[in-house]
């Protein structure tokens, strides 16, 4: 393979795991929780800025050609594991506005305007992260540090990316196979019964948010020292729904479901279709690109709306001798096979 | 989850006296929704051991005065003490620790858990309930997961649902659903129970089943105060008996006093002492 290839195609997996990460965290919230959190891409925003104003150096250091708060010059993992807890830290304001009095419908509403609002705010702060046009220059880590060709140091981040995906994988499993993970299932289905049992659903449910938000959040911070750039473009709300079809598409609870639909949607449909020969006026593949997106959508949600692979059902073996009564017999945590 | 613990009341450890004396004590309460006031005076006593009834007329307040106890709706006016602790006004999590659970008018299981996960939901010791332990101490639960699973299970055999075990909660009838219920009240092993009417919508035959079950339950030191309109089912089961109209106690005694009793008979029987 040409080496240009092979610079795409690791491309295409860095995007892929960076999309990974952000579904496993919008799962925890949504499809475990049962948070309707159309704010999901302000999670993914706040640690991209986090990360980038922690590894730019001071606005001053560039000729001052955009103007920002911070420029902490901090070397890795600092700026990752920056992004992750703002991305958190971002959970508690939001969960206090829309998750501990809202439900259902009208939470989704709150989110949605929560995150045009951040938007506005973005754009309307210029010297906070500069304004509309963002921010640039954002360094990779390691960049320059082995001397390696372009393609090397994209292995490089292929890498890291890759570590930050086990990561990920390791919070969010052990979290879905925990009681915590089953109160969290409880709390989606009937948050009464849950109090009714002695447990804070609200406490729960913020407890989703501030890791599903991390994992956004560190999901955000890989992205922008990926393409080196973050502005108000970059997150606009739309992007929430790319990650809820993704989630649709794959299947909720379960994490081969997030990861499937990453490949699907954000890596299938959008990245899928950028060498497309073009066709029409310019602009034109970008936004069919969206009533694609949308569609998939709606047919998944009217023909499959568990996703290609369904949430599965925990069970539990006991023996059936009716002699060994309560004594569970080979009592494993496996889980069978979708009904 | 709140700092604020509440002491735990268990059929174990007995704070609130010896059993027959008042467990809970409900004194005064009062609610309005708006211009409707729902319940304006509810006064009385469950002594510890017993099933107390709760009937009355439909609007009477019944379903309002267990939302009350239990915390789903703030009181006005009024108080709630339980084995002689106050719990008005606590949020509805903090009085279940308090070892007083409550179940519910329509049957409100976790549909996508299976039987035994909803058990489990119930279960207490809580272990493995915090990020912490869930991410990074598993041997610190995994353990009492085995334990609970064991006593989840015996408890399914004991209400003849054992091959449930592994169903999705939200495929079962409307009184296996009850009895769902019930059985996850028990895992959290409560001091008391509210019953808002475990066997609306039961056929008889599981209606007697869970009455024959709730009986045991109080023989073991369980005791429960129940919402019921089949009186039949009542006059089985329950001792004493408060009787609510209009949102105000009217009466209190066992079945047979209330049938001589012309308020109650005026308000609710109808007078020909079914």
């Amino acid at each position: 393979m040409s080496s240009g290839v092979l610079y795409y195609l690791s491309g295409l997996a860095i995007l892929l795991g960076i999309n990974v990460i952000a579904i496993w965290g919008l799962d925890l919230q949504f499809g475990l929780a049962g948070i309707n959190n159309f704010a999901f891409v302000v999670f993914q925003a706040s640690g991209a800025y986090a990360a980038a104003l922690l590894a730019l150096k001071p606005a001053s250091a560039y000729g001052s050609f955009e103007t920002y708060i911070g420029g902490w010059n901090l070397p890795f993992p600092l700026p990752l594991v920056g992004a992750a807890a703002v991305g958190g830290l971002v959970a508690v304001p939001i969960g206090l506005v829309a998750v501990r009095r809202l439900r259902g419908d009208y939470q989704a509403m709150a989110m949605l305007v929560l995150s045009l609002i951040a938007t506005g705010f973005a754009e309307a702060q210029t010297g906070l992260v500069n304004g509309p046009t963002g921010l640039a220059l954002i360094p990779r880590p390691f960049a320059g540090a082995f001397h390696l060709s372009p393609l090397g140091e994209q292995w490089v981040f292929l890498g890291l990316t890759a570590v930050c995906c086990a990561v990920a994988w390791w919070v969010a499993r052990g979290i879905s196979r925990s009681p915590l993970g089953r109160l969290l299932r409880a709390v989606r289905d009937s948050e009464s019964a849950v109090s009714a049992l002695g447990r804070d659903p609200q406490a729960l449910r913020m407890t989703a948010l501030v890791v599903g938000g991390a994992l956004a959040g560190l999901s955000g911070g890989l992205l922008v020292e990926y393409v080196n750039a973050w502005g108000p473009a970059s997150w606009l709300y739309p992007e929430t729904f790319l990650f809820f079809t993704a989630l649709v598409v794959g299947g909720r609870g379960n994490l081969a479901g997030g990861a499937l639909g990453a490949l699907l949607v954000p890596i299938g449909i959008v990245e899928g279709t950028r060498y497309l020969p073009s066709f029409g006026y310019p602009g034109l593949i970008d936004s069919l690109d969206w009533v694609v997106i949308g569609l998939v959508m709606l047919v998944f949600l009217w023909f499959r709306p568990l996703g290609l692979f369904p949430e599965r059902k925990r069970v539990v073996r006991f023996g059936d001798a009716p002699a060994r009564r309560g004594a569970p017999v080979a009592m494993s945590a496996r889980r069978a096979e979708t009904p | 989850m709140s700092a604020r613990a509440v002491p735990a009341a268990t059929a174990r450890d007995d704070p609130g006296g010896a059993a027959g004396g008042p467990l809970l004590e409900v004194e005064g309460l009062a609610v309005h929704f708006g211009g409707v006031q729902a319940v304006s005076d509810a006064t009385f006593t469950v002594r510890s051991g017993t099933i107390t009834g709760l009937i009355g007329p439909n609007g009477a307040g019944k379903s309002t005065v267990i939302n009350l106890v239990s915390g789903r709706t703030r009181p006005s006016r009024g108080a709630v003490r339980f084995a002689g602790v106050d719990l008005t006004g606590r949020p509805t999590h903090e009085i279940a620790r308090a070892g007083l659970v409550r179940t519910f008018q329509h049957a409100n299981v976790f549909a996508r858990l299976t039987v035994l996960e909803n058990l489990l939901v119930g279960a207490s010791p809580w272990r493995g309930e915090r990020l912490v332990q869930a991410i990074w101490r598993k041997s610190s639960w995994r353990g009492a997961e085995a334990e609970l699973a064991g006593r989840a299970y015996a408890l399914l055999q004991r209400f003849g649902l054992e091959g449930l075990a592994n169903e999705y909660a939200g495929a079962l009838s409307g009184g296996q659903k009850r009895l769902v219920e019930v059985m996850r009240a028990l895992m959290a092993s409560p001091r008391m129970l509210l019953l808002d009417e475990p066997m609306a919508g039961v056929n008889p035959s599981l209606a007697m089943s869970i009455a024959d079950r709730l009986e045991e339950l109080r023989d073991e030191g369980v005791t429960m105060l129940m919402v019921e309109h089949e009186l039949r089912l009542v006059e089985r089961l329950c001792d004493p008996v408060v009787v609510m109209a209009r949102g105000r106690v009217l009466a209190e005694g066992s079945m047979e006093e209330l049938q001589r009793n012309k308020d109650v008979l005026d308000a609710y029987l109808g007078g020909d002492g079914a």
